[in-house]
């Protein structure tokens, strides 16, 4: 089943595997080569240090012409990523190009544990305490990250 | 800076388009965009930048190459030694500014498109016909015609949907898939479409002459099965950690949040496709 893929789909997750990036890590799942497991170590200079993120990728049909759709399944308390796990992140919605691949997607996830943007916000409550009193905010995301997403 | 200048004048009677600058009266600097020989259209290239100061050829020229386009990442490394090289090497302290030109010049024209993949469809550039951009990024000329059909439906889509007051003001602009670097400027909607049929259709004639050309060995099935095998130690690994944290309330249940909003992540079989060219 998996020969006949897309060769780029082949080749990308070969690519993930030769040349893993730090702290992310992509497997397709035995039985669809479309989905992919994803598990993201969170930045040691961010709130999410320590965690171990699990996130579901999964490649549609159109890809590369259209975005991988990608959401966390650990619980996160990010303003950018809601309840649901969805990721406000433009790269995956108006701004993809076909020139990027699971890997700058997942790099571009790893960045914004890095750097939340409470301006651009998907969990409104969450980018209102980050805006209104940042230190709290860090306080209880580090508290998620303890409870919920050790390794 | 005699030697220099004399040097940079012959040089730039070779050359053509040599942008030179004298910051100061003891410096020059040089700096152009080489491009390899073969193939105009869509051939190869790299900036050289060269900072030549008073002493050449005595003190050696400080040269700086970037921007390479058409050539992969381990053959542009390459040219930088073989630049490197030339200046270490040149213990007689000869002029060489015109050969480090020279060398770039003959480099890419050898190595242009070389382990290059098209960035779209990550196949090798050489397998089918391709072009490039005004940014001078390279891909397949089906992929690039694939990726304009794609913008064109979206801009039509977002008309279609779009406030009528708003239609005049929805964004048409074509991007570069590798930069974002605008490609549209005059161009309107009805331009592209007859533009990539035009391109389709040249696209077609070209991949006739390359057919007889040999292609680089391709991802076999038994490649795909041993990294397959690889990835399941790593599965298992990660199975471990999911249920861990499953255990501790950490895994997000959409079920229960499923009635209050719609999202689901499509998880469908596989989709087969046979292909034999290399349109993604």
């Amino acid at each position: 089943m998996a020969a006949q893929l897309p060769r780029r789909i082949i080749k990308e997750t070969q690519r993930l595997l030769a040349d893993p990036v730090p702290g992310i890590s992509a497997n397709p799942d035995e039985s669809n080569a479309r989905y992919f497991h994803v598990m993201i170590a969170g930045p040691d200079d961010s709130p999410f240090a320590g965690g171990c993120f699990k996130l579901e990728l999964f490649l549609p049909e159109e890809y590369p012409m259209a975005a991988p759709k990608v959401r966390f399944m650990t619980k996160i308390y990010h303003p950018n990523i809601d309840k649901l796990g969805r990721i406000c992140l433009d790269i995956l919605k108006d701004k993809w190009s076909p020139a990027l691949q699971i890997r700058t997607v997942l790099l571009s996830i790893q960045a914004l544990l890095s750097a939340p943007n409470p301006e651009d916000p998907l969990a409104t409550d969450v980018a209102e305490q980050w805006k209104t009193n940042e230190a709290e905010a860090i306080k209880t995301a580090k508290q998620w990250t303890l409870s919920y997403a050790q390794a | 800076m005699e030697a220099a200048d004399g040097e940079i004048e012959a040089l730039c009677s070779i050359w053509e388009g040599v942008h030179v600058e004298s910051p100061t009266p003891s410096e020059r600097i040089l700096k152009l965009k080489i491009k390899s020989l073969e193939d105009e259209t869509t051939s190869a290239s790299v900036v050289v930048e060269m900072i030549v100061k008073e002493g050449y050829p005595l003190i050696p020229p400080q040269v700086t190459i970037s921007n390479p386009r058409g050539i992969g990442e381990p053959e542009f490394h390459e040219l930088r030694r073989k630049i490197d090289r030339i200046i270490e090497e040149n213990s007689d302290e000869m002029p060489i500014i015109c050969e480090i030109f020279q060398e770039c010049s003959d480099y890419l024209t050898e190595n242009q498109h070389v382990n290059m993949d098209c960035s779209i469809c990550l196949l090798s550039l050489s397998s089918s016909p391709i072009i490039v951009t005004s940014c001078d990024h390279f891909m397949h000329s089906m992929c690039f015609c694939r990726y304009l059909t794609v913008c064109l439906e979206e801009f039509r889509k977002e008309i279609r949907e779009a406030q009528p007051y708003m239609k005049e003001k929805v964004d048409t602009n074509i991007v570069c898939p590798v930069c974002r670097e605008s490609l549209t400027e005059e161009n309107t909607i009805q331009n592209y479409n007859a533009n990539i049929q035009k391109m389709i259709k040249e696209t077609k004639q070209k991949q006739k002459t390359l057919r007889n050309k040999k292609r680089r060995a391709s991802t076999t099935t038994e490649d795909v099965q041993n990294t397959m095998k690889r990835w399941h130690e790593e599965q298992r690994r990660l199975a471990k950690i999911y249920e861990k944290q499953k255990e501790k309330g950490g895994i997000i249940d959409i079920e229960e949040d499923k009635k209050r909003r719609e999202f689901f992540i499509e998880t469908g079989t596989a989709v087969v496709e046979e292909e034999e060219d290399p349109v993604i």
